[in-house]
């Protein structure tokens, strides 16, 4: 067990965890934030997917121990004072999801995308999803929630 | 070895450390059966599937020496801990060898880019890696970093066309830190071309050209057991290769790999189609 301190959802956290514990059991099991999924397991899904320092990342493949010190966010970290973000609101209003389970990461990669840019075609939105599958939507609602949430931000 | 407990891969027991400078990863890489860690996108999955079971890791991800980015006279050098998003990001890179930054934009997805880093997908060695095609292509040239008998650092210039051995295999020896790709020369007539299933992910096939005052370079991915260089040196003039001449060069090094993607017709058709259009993409370039 190693002694490990990271900010998690803007809190300064301190954790015992082992040394080949990975991000994605850390933050379920230990925390008991329980949004972010486990699905392929094997990097190529994206439901486990967490903002790192702002920026989308896969925690499955993540240990815990490589986020000493840095800023991680998970879905339970976006709305503040009982607002939800607007990428959740978005996907709300356009039906952005069906059985939900790719939901997390999907709305967490789409924060990670608007953070990074302020003008994203839609195009671009379906390359910047790439690495999260939806088995349920057909990807389109998805999309129309992202375009939504973008005017949304920009206003 | 790896389990499976439920339905969730766990990682064999390791003891990890994240050393403080490039000389204390130096000396604790020299342990039994230890592994360097970068990004862990190669690694952490070749764990899960039982392949490898280190007995440490040493993580040399946030060492701030490997993250540097620069140019000193005239030689652009970019660590090997860069991750593709940063190497995208650069303006440096994009200035010097822009060849490089179009495909860091196209590895993987974009979390794999932010955690993905060049040195990692080098080392690892994956016949389709996209960015050892690219520095065959540059011509660029690898630095291994180890520790000599007095526990001095010491340098191994490698060039990239002799870097690549074989299947997930290099000439890094287990004592060696990849340290950085220096490239020495500026690019800008260059094209790559990559067969995909969707628009960013590993290559079906994929070839990366580059023309610089030097010469012409050019790397194939996933066309063989390992990235591999193509020599053109005897033509003078690209425009002097038609498609018979791009067909004998190719055969001459290729042995093309099959699995559900494609047969080995079926990505020697792509080769051939691919390297075509880049030397029409280059000549086009002004
Ligand atoms: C879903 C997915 C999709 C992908 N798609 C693509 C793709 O389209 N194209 C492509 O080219 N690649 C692709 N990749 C592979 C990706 O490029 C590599 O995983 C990544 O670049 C490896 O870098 P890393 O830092 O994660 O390496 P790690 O996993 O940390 O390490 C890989 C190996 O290199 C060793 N190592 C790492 N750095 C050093 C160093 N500096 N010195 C010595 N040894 C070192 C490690 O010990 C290990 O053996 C994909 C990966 C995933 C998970
Ligand atoms: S569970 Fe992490 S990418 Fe699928
Ligand atoms: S809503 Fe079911 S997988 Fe996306």
């Amino acid at each position: 067990m190693t002694e490990l301190s990271f900010i998690l959802n803007g809190g300064e956290v301190k954790i015992s965890v082992d040394d080949n514990e990975l991000l994605c059991d850390v933050i379920r099991d230990k925390f008991n934030l329980k949004a972010l999924n486990v699905g392929c397991d094997t990097s190529s899904c994206g439901a486990c997917t967490v903002l790192l320092n702002g920026v989308g990342v896969k925690s499955c493949t993540v240990l815990a121990q490589q986020v000493e010190s840095q800023e991680v966010e998970t879905l339970e970290g976006l709305s503040k004072d009982g607002e939800l973000h607007p990428v959740q609101k978005a996907f709300k209003e356009k039906h952005g999801l069906q059985c939900g389970f790719c939901t997390p990461g999907m709305i967490m990669q789409g924060v990670s995308l608007l953070n990074g840019s302020n003008e994203l075609s839609e195009s671009e939105i379906r390359i910047g999803i790439e690495g999260n599958i939806c088995r349920c939507t057909g990807y389109q609602t998805i999309v129309d929630a992202l375009l939504l949430a973008q005017c949304e931000i920009n206003k | 070895m790896s389990w499976i407990k439920g339905i969730k891969l766990l990682l064999n027991d390791f003891v990890y450390k994240a050393p403080r400078s490039l000389n204390e990863a130096l000396k604790l890489i020299r342990e039994e059966d230890a592994k360097v860690l970068a990004g862990g996108h190669s690694l952490i999955p070749l764990m899960k599937l039982g392949f490898a079971s280190p007995e440490s890791l040493i993580d040399i991800g946030k060492l701030e020496e490997l993250q540097a980015i620069e140019e000193t006279n005239g030689v652009l050098t970019v660590g090997s801990c860069v991750s593709y998003r940063a190497l995208f990001e650069s303006e440096m890179v994009k200035s010097y060898v822009p060849l490089l930054s179009k495909v860091a934009s196209q590895v993987g997805d974009p979390q794999v880019r932010a955690r993905g880093t060049v040195g990692g997908s080098l080392v690892h060695g994956d016949p389709a890696s996209d960015i050892a095609g690219a520095i065959l292509a540059l011509d660029a040239t690898v630095e291994l970093v180890s520790l000599n008998g007095k526990g001095d650092i010491v340098k191994r210039k490698v060039p990239a066309r002799e870097f690549f051995v074989g299947f997930l295999e290099t000439v890094i020896e287990d004592d060696e830190i990849l340290h950085s790709i220096s490239f020495k020369n500026k690019c800008h007539k260059f094209s790559f071309q990559k067969i995909t299933r969707r628009e960013q992910d590993w290559a079906i096939v994929g070839v990366a050209v580059a023309q610089s005052m030097h010469g012409i370079g050019i790397g194939l991915v996933n066309l063989a057991s390992k990235p591999v260089y193509l020599d053109i040196k005897k033509y003078e003039d690209i425009s002097e290769l038609d498609p018979e001449g791009v067909s004998l060069l190719l055969d001459s090094v290729i042995d093309p790999p099959a699995d559900i993607y494609g047969d080995a017709e079926y990505r020697r058709h792509l080769a051939e189609v691919l390297l075509l259009r880049c030397l029409k993409e280059i000549k086009e370039t002004t």
